[in-house]
């Protein structure tokens, strides 16, 4: 039993060790990655952020720095990929909204009725305020405050609360079951909708997943898509408009 | 005599001529038709057959039309006031109230009519007469209702797709008519069909219902348009267009009216009733796009265009910009129309373009321009040439593809400028001058970064700790139960002390052991003994008495053979400590063994 904890402890702290040391080395080529940037050495940049993130790093600051240096490369839908994918760990991050706003306004295609009504745009702002992460740990914090006030009450030991604590409690119950519920749906949204960049300089959507079927659109890079499944090499795309049409899957990355 | 004797055919010739020209205009602008107000009705009703004779020129006498009847019964006959209809023709008409006795079909007609020596024919028209009780008319009906299984033979929805085979992004117009035998009023949309597989656009909705009348099958119909729509199929294949369906509100004794007047009467039953009318789905067969002579710049373009370019100003100085706009215009989807592909534009830099969309429907066609304004950026200075450019699309109606292109257009850069790097979306130092604006800076090092899976959600551990607090809350509920039960409960708090009690004077005996006391140690494993016993029975230790021991002992079901050896443990304590002669340490060591044993034994009875 205590060899096992030994074990256990020794095997830990091996683990700890090793991850700092890899932790030291994605940070050291974060930076070699940010001084070629600065010195304009932006293709270089761009493969020494993809080499951090290939060390199984998700940081937003991280994908933010790697989508700059995608733009300056030319690679316009790469750019707004990492962007997006930085967005969605950091949603109220000013740089990155507004290197995304930007991006979004370079590419060819626009969006139709996306970002037009402002009543929605203040909605969907709304909603993406919180990253999931910060539903988290809200969710994980407003119930371990709830359960602390039960504990609290059974240490008590007084049989009836006063007015504050009941109220309280109330209000504790209700927030952690509406947060509870805004981050079921947003993890669910993020499970199951699946959106995609078009990182290819154009890719043709056609009526079927096959070459030879007939054309129905062009979309060009930086568009955002919507990926409704995928069928062989194919993708299944839908674009803001509703309109839908396979392309093949190179042309596009997933967010 | 001679030129008299000519003239004289001559004019003859000609007034024949006019005559028979006059006759003959005179018979272009004659119609005489027969209609019935329905073509089915039972033998207890009748039907209004109604013989019109419209003429442009006014006719001096206008003979009553001959029509045989004879195997009907004719229960009323009248002349119609002369109307005027919308094109100023007049309309003489003859109303005749037809029944039949028996069941059956009849032919009604031809009728026939003489003007100026020439006989006019109507069609002959076939009316059904079916067996029919007199309860219904007793029960309120007119005679002249139409029986209710009837009623979707004179209300229903009538929808028209033209073409009906067409191949993907040409359009598809789709008429949708409430054609209507009553009168009708409040109208609503029920359902509207999705037009899923098509790319759709209204070209009418109505918002108010404007009648006008149509023959249908030789019965006169009201008809009011209700939608007109254009389609545009997205991909290949048969498609299925729901149906449409609407409610109306129709007079609950309705009945077709005697006379077209009553028709489009103002009076409505206050008594009514509402029904859904639905539209028969339509099914139209869509061909793909022939492979055969696409051109390599197609774009899915569908329809008839023609393309134009402009570019302003054509003289400028070098980091001046130059505003190109092409238009594509004509007949198709004009909102799904792609930008052209510019091709290479040497010495410029392209912005994306300013999109502008006009279009309108024109006889039912979808008709208009849209407008690509691009900026660009010259990049050298010299005489530069904007290519031409070439735009594909597919002619639905000659069923081939057409390439139409523009000019080629001459700009005149003069000037020296700072060098410009050319790429498409780096912007460079001028450039983001210009817009005012460039991308944000990257973010400064750090000395951590975040690794593994990116969201708290797809942890482990973040579960475990969600698991964790209801499990802690449990775990306090019944510490904090216990506790409770342990001050309120004296036996329970008794019992659940006595195992650490006996440990402790254990462990003290044995101290009392290690230095040779061996009074201390009997007397101290003796203590422990009973107070143990005491604490499982909840009773005073000193005030138990053997008897009442084994007693109690036995009743909790402890078996024999450890009272017997509980009352030896007990006895060779209270030996050792009142003899005369020191117990050994063996002796000793045997005793706590068996001390502890008797514990063990004692607590697995009394548990």
């Amino acid at each position: 039993m205590r060899a096992g904890i030994l074990w256990a402890a020794l095997f830990s702290v091996l683990a700890a060790q090793a991850e700092g040391v890899a932790q030291a080395a994605a940070v050291g080529l974060f930076a070699e990655a940010n001084q070629q940037y600065r010195d304009g050495a932006y293709e270089d940049a761009r493969r020494k952020y993809l080499e951090v993130v290939g060390a199984d790093v998700v940081d937003a600051r991280l994908f933010y720095n790697l989508g700059n240096a995608c733009f300056k490369s030319d690679r316009l839908g790469e750019a707004i990929l990492w962007y997006e994918r930085a967005r969605l760990l950091s949603p109220r991050d000013e740089d990155i909204g507004a290197n995304l706003r930007f991006a979004s306004r370079i590419r060819k295609d626009r969006e139709s009725g996306v970002g037009e009504d402002p009543v929605w745009r203040f909605l969907v702002g709304l909603y993406e305020l919180p990253s999931p992460n910060e539903i988290s740990v809200t969710f994980t914090f407003l119930l371990s405050a709830l359960f602390a006030m039960g504990i609290r009450r059974l240490w008590s030991g007084r049989r009836k609360e006063g007015a504050l604590w009941v109220s309280l409690l109330v209000a504790g119950a209700v927030l952690t079951t509406l947060t509870g519920l805004f981050g079921a749906m947003r993890i669910h949204q993020l499970e199951t909708d699946t959106y995609a960049i078009v990182t290819a300089r154009e890719a043709t959507a056609r009526t079927a997943p096959d070459a030879e079927e007939t054309a129905v659109f062009v979309i060009h890079e930086g568009t955002r898509v919507r990926v409704d499944r995928s069928e062989g090499t194919w993708l299944l795309i839908r674009l803001s408009s509703g309109l839908w049409g396979w392309i093949l899957a190179e042309n596009a990355t997933v967010v | 005599m001679k030129t008299g004797a000519l003239w004289v055919p001559i004019i003859g010739a000609v007034s024949i001529a006019i005559a028979a020209s006059s006759r003959a205009s005179a018979a272009a602008d004659i119609d005489f038709k027969a209609v019935v107000n329905r073509t089915s009705a039972t033998t207890t009703t009748q039907i209004e057959l109604t013989l019109s004779l419209t003429h442009i020129h006014d006719i001096y006498h206008i003979p009553s039309p001959i029509i045989d009847l004879r195997e009907l019964e004719v229960r009323d006959q009248r002349v119609n006031p002369i109307e005027i209809d919308e094109q100023g023709a007049i309309v003489n008409s003859w109303s005749y109230d037809l029944s039949a006795r028996r069941a059956g079909r009849y032919q009604v007609g031809p009728a026939r009519i003489e003007l100026g020596g020439k006989v006019y024919e109507t069609e002959a028209v076939t009316i059904e007469f079916v067996r029919g009780s007199r309860s219904a008319t007793a029960s309120g009906k007119k005679r002249s209702d139409p029986p209710d299984e009837k009623l979707e033979e004179n209300l229903f929805i009538r929808a028209v797709p033209y073409p009906q085979r067409l191949y993907v992004g040409q359009q598809l117009t789709l008429e949708y008519d409430l054609c209507s035998r009553f009168q009708i009023r409040d109208v609503a949309w029920q359902k509207l069909p999705s037009f899923s597989g098509f790319w759709a656009k209204d070209l009418f909705v109505a918002e108010r219902l404007d009648l006008h009348q149509e023959e249908i099958g030789h019965v006169q119909f009201l008809v009011w348009p209700l939608r007109r729509h254009a389609l545009f199929p997205t991909s290949s294949g048969r498609h299925e267009i729901q149906p449409l369906t609407i409610s109306a509100a129709l007079p609950r004794d309705r009945g077709l009216q005697r006379r077209r007047s009553d028709l489009l009467g103002s009076s409505f039953s206050r008594r009514k009733q509402t029904v859904e009318i639905h539209s028969p789905g339509v099914t139209v067969e869509v061909l793909p796009l022939p492979l055969a002579g696409r051109p390599g710049i197609f774009n899915g373009a569908v329809g008839s265009y023609t393309i134009s370019a402009s570019a302003a100003p054509v003289t400028l100085p070098l980091g001046d910009p130059v505003t190109m706009r092409l238009e594509i215009s004509g007949k198709g989807n004009i909102e799904a129309i792609a930008a052209p592909d510019l091709g290479e534009m040497l010495g410029f830099k392209v912005y994306k373009p300013k999109i502008d969309i006009h279009e309108e429907s024109h006889d039912g066609l979808y008709v208009g321009t849209k407008s690509f304004e691009y900026i660009l950026l010259p990049e050298t200075s010299g005489n530069l040439v904007i290519p031409a450019v070439e735009y594909a699309f597919f002619d639905p109606l000659a069923a081939v593809y057409q390439t139409v292109r523009t000019e080629e257009l001459r700009v005149e850069i003069w000037g020296e400028g700072p060098a410009i790097q050319s790429s498409r979306y780096q912007l460079t130092r001028q450039e983001i001058e210009e817009l005012g604006e460039d991308i944000r800076h990257i973010k400064p090092d750090v000395t951590q970064l975040a690794g593994g899976d990116a969201y708290l959600h797809q942890k482990v551990w973040f579960w475990a700790l969600q698991a964790l607090m209801p499990l802690a809350y449990a775990g306090a509920m019944l510490f904090h139960r216990h506790r409770r039960r342990l001050q309120g409960d004296e036996a329970y708090a008794r019992r659940r002390r006595a195992r650490g009690e006996g440990r402790r004077r254990l462990r003290q005996a044995e101290v009392f052991r290690e230095e040779g006391d061996c009074r201390a140690f009997c007397s101290e494993v003796q203590q422990l003994v009973l107070a143990f016993i005491a604490d499982h029975l909840n009773r005073s230790a000193s005030g138990l008495t053997a008897h009442e021991r084994r007693e109690l002992l036995a009743l909790r079901g402890a078996p024999a053979g450890l009272l017997r050896a509980t009352d030896q443990l007990l006895g060779r304590c209270d030996f050792a400590r009142f003899s005369s002669v020191a117990t050994g340490d063996a002796e000793m060591k045997e005793l706590q063994a068996q001390a502890e044993e008797t514990i063990v034994r004692l607590e697995e009875a009394l548990r």
